[in-house]
């Protein structure tokens, strides 16, 4: 009898091991396959996010493009044909004795003054020549220089960077970085009605250009998240995306709004 | 149950020969290297059902086939995965198991002579577990792809798994004295027209494809 029971054990203890190798085997494949699947998913967001950051970043390429274009168009078609209006103004009210000529001759020269400038400004808002002329830092200056000269705002630029360092950064993303700040400003102007911004470039690490924004504004019972879904902060992302720059924002209830861009040299 | 058995056999007989027929067909219109390899797959299925038939209709003992049936069986799937996966990885794994399974099953038949005159349940898991392993593997790497020989490699886990569930329940139920050869042997056969059916599916489809 004894005999007999250990006869039973063996063979079923067999058959029960076979049948653990082969569970064993299928759970093994339903986790590799979830796990390869799961990974798979993630793949295709990840390249779905990546098209639509490219479409993004095209567009802003785009129209960064247009606007050089646009602002050369008027500064070569219309601020040189408003000159030689000028000139011929001024030529004609020298020539002209009758006073109500040099009455009209005054208010047109006034006229084409105002437009010249006016065009002046709008070529310069869609594209910063001296960006083109002199560089970042140059073109920093101006801007702050121009808000400061306004009155409303006291914007404050510190860097600690020689144009040697400025001069690393292609000509191509320097344009991004400019926006962004322009679009900071913007932002701490109408929605944090700020009065004073900081600004501050340094080199702490080798290879890589901080740049540190902050305003004194009302700020923003939102969270990062939220106020990552704007319009403006999403252009903002997107731009520093094109020269592989990293963006942290940071904004409390009690006021300020602060933010930070990681600019890698090597990248760019 | 005889008659069931016989009826049964007939019917597998029947489907395997169209298979053949089908898979033939199929590979000379492809000119596909597996479907040539599963051609010879049914080549040898039909060879040794006519053997084994024939064996016990003098009733010779047969059992002595049942080792070349899986180990044959085990090298040709292998072969067959071989073609149809390709990743070195899995390519080296199946080498590396085919080789171990040879091996082991030589030492085992060197040290207990005796095991070739009796059916080798180690064997059975052996060689069918390759069968289970390579389909899973085939899955896991055509993961939401197209999948060829879906239905071909379907068969297979079905066949090896049932086939060794089936040959592990005889080999306890034996040794507890159920009289159950018959129905394991019915069982089986039942299986093998499952799995023919499977393969009918692989080539017809494809085939129809193929025509339209």
């Amino acid at each position: 009898m004894k005999e007999s029971t250990t006869d039973i054990i063996l063979p079923v203890a067999l058959s029960f091991f076979a049948f653990l190798i082969i569970l064993i085997t299928v759970i093994l494949f339903i986790y590799y396959a979830r796990k390869k699947m799961f990974a798979k998913e993630i793949e295709i967001v990840n390249l779905k996010l990546k098209t639509k950051k490219d479409q993004i970043n095209s567009m802003i390429e785009v129209q960064e493009a247009e606007r050089a274009r646009i602002s050369r168009d008027i500064h070569d078609a219309i601020s040189s044909n408003l000159v030689a209006i000028h000139l011929n103004l001024q030529q004609l009210k020298r020539i002209s004795s009758d006073k109500t000529t040099i009455d009209i001759c005054d208010t047109a020269i006034k006229a084409c003054t105002s437009t010249t400038e006016n065009a002046r400004r709008i070529a310069h808002n869609l594209m910063p020549v001296e960006l083109e002329h002199v560089g970042l830092l140059a073109s920093l200056d101006q801007l702050c220089e121009k808000l400061n000269k306004e009155g409303r705002l006291k914007v404050v630029l510190l860097h600690e960077l020689s144009i040697k360092q400025f001069k690393l950064i292609k000509p191509e993303y320097q344009i991004h970085i400019y926006r962004i700040i322009q679009e900071l400003i913007t932002n701490s102007i109408k929605h944090g009605k700020a009065n004073r911004i900081d600004l501050k470039l340094v080199n702490i690490r080798p290879n890589i250009i901080e740049f540190f924004y902050a305003d004194n504004g009302e700020g923003t019972d939102q969270n990062i998240e939220e106020i990552q879904e704007g319009h403006g902060i999403q252009n903002i992302i997107s731009r520093a995306s094109i020269f592989g720059g990293e963006t942290r924002f940071y904004a409390s209830p009690q006021g300020g709004f602060s933010f930070i861009l990681v600019i890698p040299l090597n990248k760019i | 149950m005889k008659t069931i058995l016989l009826s049964g056999l007939i019917i597998y007989l029947i489907t395997l020969l169209i298979n053949i027929i089908g898979t033939y067909v199929y590979y000379k219109k492809s000119l596909k290297l597996p479907i040539k390899t599963l051609f010879y797959y049914l080549i040898f299925l039909l060879i040794f059902q006519i053997i084994t038939t024939v064996l016990t209709s003098f009733s010779i003992n047969n059992l002595i086939l049942s080792h070349a049936y899986f180990i044959i069986q085990c090298f040709i799937l292998a072969y067959f995965f071989n073609q149809i996966i390709n990743v070195v990885k899995v390519t080296r794994i199946i080498k590396v198991y085919a080789l171990s399974t040879l091996s082991f099953l030589l030492i085992q038949y060197l040290l207990f002579p005796n095991l070739i005159w009796s059916f080798n349940i180690a064997e059975v898991f052996i060689t069918n577990y390759l069968g289970i392993l390579l389909s899973l593997f085939y899955f896991y790497e055509n993961l939401g792809k197209k999948k060829e020989y879906q239905p071909f490699v379907i068969g297979v886990i079905i066949y090896s798994t049932l086939s060794t569930s089936i040959f592990l329940f005889g080999n306890v139920a034996s040794y507890i004295n159920i009289k159950s050869a018959a129905y394991i042997w019915g069982a089986h056969l039942l299986i093998l027209i499952f799995f023919q059916l499977l393969i009918t599916f692989q080539w017809l489809s494809k085939l129809k494809y193929r025509i339209s």
